[in-house]
């Protein structure tokens, strides 16, 4: 008996079959890279992810606007960059974390250029009056994270982003060391570090008459 | 912009809709582009290949096209073999020992109809009345029938309890197994005896189908899940598509 050897392609009922047991399982690591050509993973993808998606970028902006387009963005990029996710690297969630992350601090540094993606989809002209409600409803439930977000501010960058990636986004260590590129015992101390300097910093800010704590941006 | 109105449209549903439709839109172009590179399949004539007819998750019936290449592999039509952690691989080049392949099915718990046609011809249907299967993932009932291939031998399916299989979803969910370790050692369809009713079995039938100048090089296979009485198969002319319905991912096969 000889066959010849198959290299194993991936059937169409493969790919269903992903899709159902995505439907289940949530989008594993190893069918993530199908979010950028399936509609139906992507479509399991953006439902488990789309509230935390929100959530990041409402702790981080106050505009209602400006959240929608940046949560469409957070996705196109996660669409345009599946190909290079490593499942070794990080988990799906904290991979789009570190997306949103990306998205959210060029946002800041591109304001007043084009972005590039207003061209394919503004999120914010998706919105109506009752979105709006619920979108500022998020925001407004995120302004406490967003003090804090400004409080860390004079943090130096290594200590602000584990700090950010813990007490604001509620990662674990361990995933925030992955999203920020270093060994988890390098995050527990700038963890420490960043923690003891905030602390200061708040206690100052608490006595402060006319603090300016919403976000400008 | 024009917005697409619904009852319950919202904000998430506006943007899952806008984004779909830009997956979409991706992976007809990546999948047009791997068809046209794909032009001359090298694929289809390099190896022995089993296809299920997409969509097939909870319908009853699957086709399969499995080639073989060489020819020892006619003379033996399938192999028995015992999964790791219980339950049978039957790998099947072809249906020329029915009578044995249905026994073997029984004799692993599963009620069997195979039947081997001549060329170009096909049973006349209905003979029997398909069942509805559901498979794991579908978040509903799970019983009958679960489905992941190709294999890298002909047509191949197992008989286990789901259990089996579910744990090595898991091992794959979790990213503990490969894409390829998981087709490699995942039998094509698996059938859970525990998860047949009593009016329930398998009907199988095949042909010889043209491949690489063989007229008979290789064969088309229909799978189905039966309930209730199966009439005789009545051969009917019928003429095999000789198509694959395998059709290349986006990017091409591998990854």
């Amino acid at each position: 008996m000889e066959t010849r050897a198959l290299p194993n392609p991936p059937s169409a009922l493969s790919r269903r079959l992903s899709v159902v047991a995505a439907r289940e399982h949530g989008v594993s690591p190893t069918q993530l890279h199908w979010i950028s050509t399936d509609a139906e993973i992507f479509e399991v993808f953006y439902r488990e992810h789309v509230e935390a998606v929100q959530s990041f970028v409402a702790r981080r902006v106050g505009d209602r606007e400006r959240a929608a387009d940046l949560t469409a963005e957070v996705f196109l990029a996660a669409i345009d960059s599946a190909h290079r996710y490593r499942p070794r690297r990080a988990a799906p969630r904290t991979w789009l974390l570190g997306i949103a992350r990306v998205v959210v601090a060029n946002d800041g540094r591109q304001r007043h250029r084009q972005r590039v993606g207003e061209e394919r989809l503004r999120g914010s002209a998706l919105l109506d009056e009752e979105d709006a409600a619920q979108l500022d409803a998020r925001i407004d439930a995120a302004a406490r994270s967003r003090e804090l977000y400004q409080a860390m501010d004079r943090l130096p960058e290594g200590e602000r982003t584990v700090l950010e990636l813990v007490a604001i986004d509620e990662l674990s260590l361990k995933e925030a060391a992955a999203l920020a590129g270093v060994r988890p015992v390098t995050a527990r101390v700038r963890l420490h570090r960043a923690r003891q300097k905030l602390r200061s910093e708040l206690e100052a800010a608490a006595d402060d008459p006319n603090p300016n704590k919403e976000d400008q941006q | 912009m024009t917005q697409q109105r619904l009852p319950d449209d919202n904000f998430e549903e506006r943007l899952l809709t806008r984004l779909k439709a830009e997956v979409a839109e991706r992976g007809a172009a990546a999948e047009a582009a791997a068809v046209s590179a794909s032009a001359a399949p090298s694929w289809r004539r390099k190896a022995p290949r089993l296809a299920f007819a997409g969509g097939m998750a909870l319908a009853a019936v699957a086709t399969a096209l499995a080639v073989n290449a060489g020819s020892d592999s006619a003379s033996k039509a399938f192999a028995v073999e015992s999964q790791d952690g219980g339950g049978t691989t039957f790998k099947v080049y072809g249906l020329k020992e029915a009578p044995a392949l249905e026994q073997a099915l029984e004799d692993a718990g599963i009620p069997a109809q195979v039947t081997w046609l001549p060329a170009g011809m096909a049973c006349r249907e209905p003979h029997y009345t398909p069942s509805s299967i559901e498979v794991p993932g579908t978040g509903e009932s799970q019983k009958g029938m679960t489905v992941e291939g190709p294999s890298s031998t002909g047509f191949t399916f197992g008989v286990g309890s789901q259990q089996q299989w579910r744990e090595r979803a898991d091992r794959h969910m979790h990213g503990e197994m490969s894409d390829e370790e998981f087709t490699d050692s995942v039998p094509s369809l698996n059938l859970d005896p525990a998860a047949f009713s009593s009016d329930q079995s398998v009907v199988i039938s095949g042909a010889p189908v043209p491949f690489a100048g063989d007229p008979e090089g290789g064969f088309e296979a229909t799978l189905a899940i039966a309930e209730g009485p199966v009439g005789a198969c009545n051969p009917v002319p019928y003429q095999p598509s000789g198509e694959s319905i395998l059709r290349p991912p986006p990017g091409g096969w591998s990854n």
